[in-house]
């Protein structure tokens, strides 16, 4: 424990450690001390001169929240001349801040405006005096930036070189001084990723959210904390709604949202949202009854399953959902059609990684989160550009590079990370996994692996992992660096981050994780969705028939038996239009339910499409990126009747009630399922795989943890395709949106 | 009326030296410096040019007694404390300028010229090098009745003393505002 130090702030006796600074040591006290430069979590500027307090025995006013306390200190913070100065800082302000608090957005909660009312600030004292081509709102998405408005705290500074680009600085300099770009350029010119922080804490209007503008004021809001659903990494996040709209988003206890969690929201309220349940009458759709379009696909489901058998009729469900909505989706399913065609198709985009790491390692306690990567002492990040793909994960990077730790990137583009990196490997393109391979080869060759770890293993006999020699001239990265970078890796606590999901790269890092001896927190694997692991596992539930069941890939494949499909959030069309047979096989088929938030390629195809509620409008618990189990709040109104409902009348019209009152006692079976311990979550599930389930008998034989075959020798090629070849990869509407999605 | 060139009133001085602290040593490491010196020149400005009101030495005092407290650097502490000091010391000199009276004659806005028919030779050398137009009379002509001798518009003048420059016969000199009204010929 750090040295204790004993001051006097306005008559009281306060206690704290050494280092504390004066504003901190007050606010222990409570005992506000106004700020407009200092934010909490950000290194103090000490510009703008509220925080000035007297101190006994010095002359001058001391700056609170950059001066340390000292032993014995006497500090005052309301004296007149203290309130005097603050108040004539405040008069200033005014003279530059052409701001009408009737029309501002920030109004009500602009520290400005407090303060001004808090000190009875004379606005009118000084003449208004805005300066000659003053910069007024720049014209930039997203972001509205009036800067005849800033007060040049500087917070907004600070915030960007922290959390974001490192875009903004004071420019010019004296009396004209501006925060803006370089260059003034806009700020899509500039390099920001929009990721808001700045918004975060202005204490003004200068900055606000573009699309937040007349929906409502301060006071009309009406905040809840939930979490984003559109990644896997679940970042806590305030919503706030006034009149039942969404006004905006903000960061909750992280400080931190990324562009997506900040403005991504704003598909919830587009106007091309189904309102309605739709059937299809003749080509065209029409609008009808919740109750009509649940009862027409019960009887269609009923009628197929009666004329050609159960297992004619699956269900895919996406990874967006909640594990109460996943769970009675399977039960829907195995109970009420009685079968087991269905799956998640969280898989299609790689949620097999559930079952790759559940098989390795017999529980998820391998998976990290976000913070578990900001702690980390060594970081391994595969996949193109994974920083610019997930910003949270980017800034946990750089909060841990900045903490010492040592960042090894395997990215065949110079993407942000890359600038961070320790060790750069950069392979041609496909070929990460080789290089992964070479890591591995390095450690065995090396005896840098951890011996004791793996014979605890059952059957372990390192012998028996084949690894074949590292080929430089695959790669183009040389052995040394290879080398170097496995030397690396085998220190200290490591997060493995990872963006590519195929199948032979997850086994990869998971064989780099098992050799070093990484049982805990080592994998943060990201998805484009809020629950894969969830989706991974709690779609397989209790009371399964007997016939095994087809998995999503399967039964969309253009031979598979399925003759009528229920399609929840999950677009095959459009995310698979260029695999053979997808949409021919969607088409061919006797009957298609399409439940989604629009009318996707997928669903235009449909016998009957249903309308859903979207991230925030839903409440249900999720598997976060750590295997932790996150609870979702439904913040913003629901349009649609909850899925949980929908399941449940359509297994009841299907003779199969399910007898569920609340999504609560849905969440309890859920729970029964996962049994958190200190272990992490466990379940007593089937096995995910067809091996058998290991996990009883603590870690599975590692010798079994045989390397899959790997396609990269095939993807390696793509780098040689010929000019014809690309031309005509290029040319194929499926692959060209998928890159403009 | 002395005709040596007289020293700066003091307003002009302490807007100079302000105006040289903006351009030169103020940084901008804090938030009152960069805004107060800002509002001290545009005030002294207004002095100056004779658009002061009482109330702005109210404000001046203000800014020299607040930003010594509220600066963040000894820079800052010094140009409030010199432009108290001014204030404090030249208090008349102030308060002269806000009714419009600048007894050195620096301040243009203040100044005004007048032409002493006495030492006059109607040359016309003072209309040719003014550049606003505001001397009116025409050249001597000898034997002419109307001859029209040259007087400075008082309106258009704007003080700037070229006439006074081009003048050989220095007939040319300053007149404090008040003085001239008192004179003014009905």
């Amino acid at each position: 424990m750090s040295k204790q130090i004993t001051l006097n702030i306005d008559e009281q006796t306060v206690t704290v450690p050494e280092g504390t600074t004066i504003l901190e040591a007050a606010g222990m006290a409570e005992i506000e001390i106004p700020r407009l430069c200092y934010f909490e979590g950000l290194p103090p500027s000490g510009t703008c001169r509220l925080c000035l307090v007297e101190i006994e025995g010095q002359e001058r006013l001391a700056v609170s929240c950059t001066q340390r306390v000292k032993e014995g200190m006497v500090v005052h913070t309301r004296t007149e001349r203290v309130s005097e100065a603050r108040r004539f800082v405040l008069e200033l302000i005014w003279s530059t801040h052409p701001g009408d608090c009737t029309t501002c957005e920030k109004s009500g909660a602009c520290d400005l405006q407090r303060y001004t009312y808090e000190y009875d600030v004379d606005k009118a004292r000084y003449p208004m005096y805005v300066p000659e081509g003053s910069p007024g709102t720049h014209d930039d998405p997203l972001i509205e930036r009036n800067l005849s408005l800033c007060i040049l705290c500087g917070r907004c500074i600070r915030v960007c070189r922290e959390q974001g680009q490192g875009i903004l600085d004071f420019m010019q300099r004296g009396m004209a001084t501006v925060v803006t770009t370089s260059l003034d350029k806009p700020l899509l010119e500039s390099g920001c990723d929009f990721c808001g922080s700045c918004i975060a804490v202005c204490p003004v209007g200068c900055l606000v959210e573009r699309n937040r503008k007349l929906r409502g004021r301060e006071w009309e809001l009406e905040p809840k904390e939930t979490r984003c659903g559109l990644c896997s990494l679940g970042c806590d996040l305030v919503i706030d709604v006034a009149h039942g709209r969404i006004v905006r988003t903000r960061p909750g206890k992280d400080g931190y949202l990324c562009v997506r969690g900040k403005f991504g929201w704003d598909f919830l309220v587009s106007e091309d949202r189904l309102s309605q349940p739709l059937v299809r009458d003749g080509d065209a759709f029409r609008e009808c009854s919740w109750d009509e379009a649940l009862n027409t696909v019960a009887q269609h489901l009923a009628k197929i399953r009666e004329a050609r058998g159960p297992d004619t009729v699956g269900g895919v469900i996406g990874g967006h959902v909640s594990n109460e909505a996943i769970y009675l989706f399977g039960k829907l399913f195995r109970a009420g059609v009685g079968t087991n065609n269905v799956d998640s198709a969280a898989g299609l985009a790689g949620a097999n990684v559930a079952a790759q790491v559940l098989d390795a390692f017999g529980n998820l306690r391998p998976l990290s989160s976000a913070a578990d990567l900001e702690r980390a002492k060594t970081i391994l990040s595969v996949g193109p550009e994974l920083g610019e793909s997930y910003p949270r994960a980017r800034l946990a990077i750089k909060r841990a590079v900045g903490k010492g730790a040592k960042l090894i990137v395997v990215d065949p583009s110079e993407s942000e990370l890359a600038r961070l990196a320790t060790i750069h490997l950069k392979p041609k393109a496909g070929t990460e996994v080789v290089v992964l391979e070479g890591v591995i080869r390095t450690l065995i060759d090396e005896g840098l692996h951890d011996t004791e770890f793996l014979s605890s293993c059952e059957g372990s006999s390192e012998g028996t992992m084949s690894v074949g020699s590292y080929d430089a001239s695959l790669t183009g990265i040389a052995d040394a660096e290879v080398q170097e970078a496995a030397k690396l890796f085998a220190k200290g606590r490591a997060v493995i981050a990872l963006s590519d999901l195929r199948e032979e790269t997850v086994a990869r890092a998971l064989a780099l994780l098992m050799l070093t001896g990484r049982s805990k927190h080592g994998l943060l694997a990201l998805f484009p969705m809020a629950n894969p692991w969830g989706a991974a596992m709690l779609i397989r539930g209790d009371a399964i028939p007997e016939t095994a069941g087809l998995s999503a890939q399967q039964m969309l494949d253009k031979d598979s038996p399925i003759a009528a499909l229920y399609v929840v959030t999950a677009d095959p069309v459009g995310s698979f239009g260029g695999k053979d047979g997808v949409k021919e096989k969607l088409s061919s088929l006797e009957f298609l339910v399409v439940q989604d938030l629009f009318l996707t390629k997928t669903a235009q195809l449909a016998d009957v499409v249903l309308p859903l509620n979207g991230f925030l409008e839903e409440e249900g618990t999720v598997f976060g990126a750590g295997g932790k189990l996150l609870t979702m709040t439904a913040a913003a109104p629901a349009r649609h009747p909850p899925l949980w409902q929908v399941f449940s009348k359509l297994s009841e019209r299907l003779d199969h009630a399910m007898g569920y009152r609340s999504i609560r006692e849905i969440r309890t079976k859920v729970k029964e399922l996962i049994s958190e311990g200190k272990e992490g979550p466990t379940y007593r599930f089937p096995s995910l795989t067809d091996k058998g389930d290991t996990r009883a008998k603590g870690l599975p034989p590692f010798s079994r943890f045989s390397l899959p075959e790997t396609s990269w020798s095939a993807r390696s090629q793509i780098s040689t395709l010929t000019p014809a070849q690309e031309a005509t990869l290029d040319s194929n509407p499926a692959n060209t949106e998928e890159v403009a999605k | 009326m002395s005709s040596e060139i007289p020293a700066k009133c003091e307003p002009t001085r302490v807007l100079e030296a302000l105006k040289e602290f903006a351009n030169d040593a103020m940084c901008d490491r804090c938030l009152p410096c960069p805004i107060a010196t800002r509002q001290a020149i545009a005030l002294l400005e207004r002095v100056v040019g004779g658009r002061g009101e009482a109330e702005d030495l109210a404000r001046l005092t203000r800014i020299s007694i607040r930003l010594a407290d509220a600066a963040r650097c000894p820079r800052g502490e010094e140009t409030a404390n010199a432009l108290g000091e001014s204030l404090q010391n030249n208090k008349e000199e102030y308060e002269e300028h806000l009714a419009g009276r600048c007894a050195s004659g620096t301040c243009r806005a203040l100044v005004r010229f007048r032409v002493v028919p006495e030492r006059c030779t109607m040359c016309g050398l003072c209309q040719e090098a003014c550049p606003r137009g505001a001397i009116v009379g025409a050249p001597y002509v000898p034997y002419l009745g109307d001859n029209r001798p040259y007087v400075i518009r008082e309106k258009k003048c704007d003080g700037c003393g070229r006439c006074v420059e081009a003048c050989p016969a220095h007939a040319i000199e300053r007149v404090v505002k008040e003085w001239r009204c008192q004179n003014r010929s009905p």
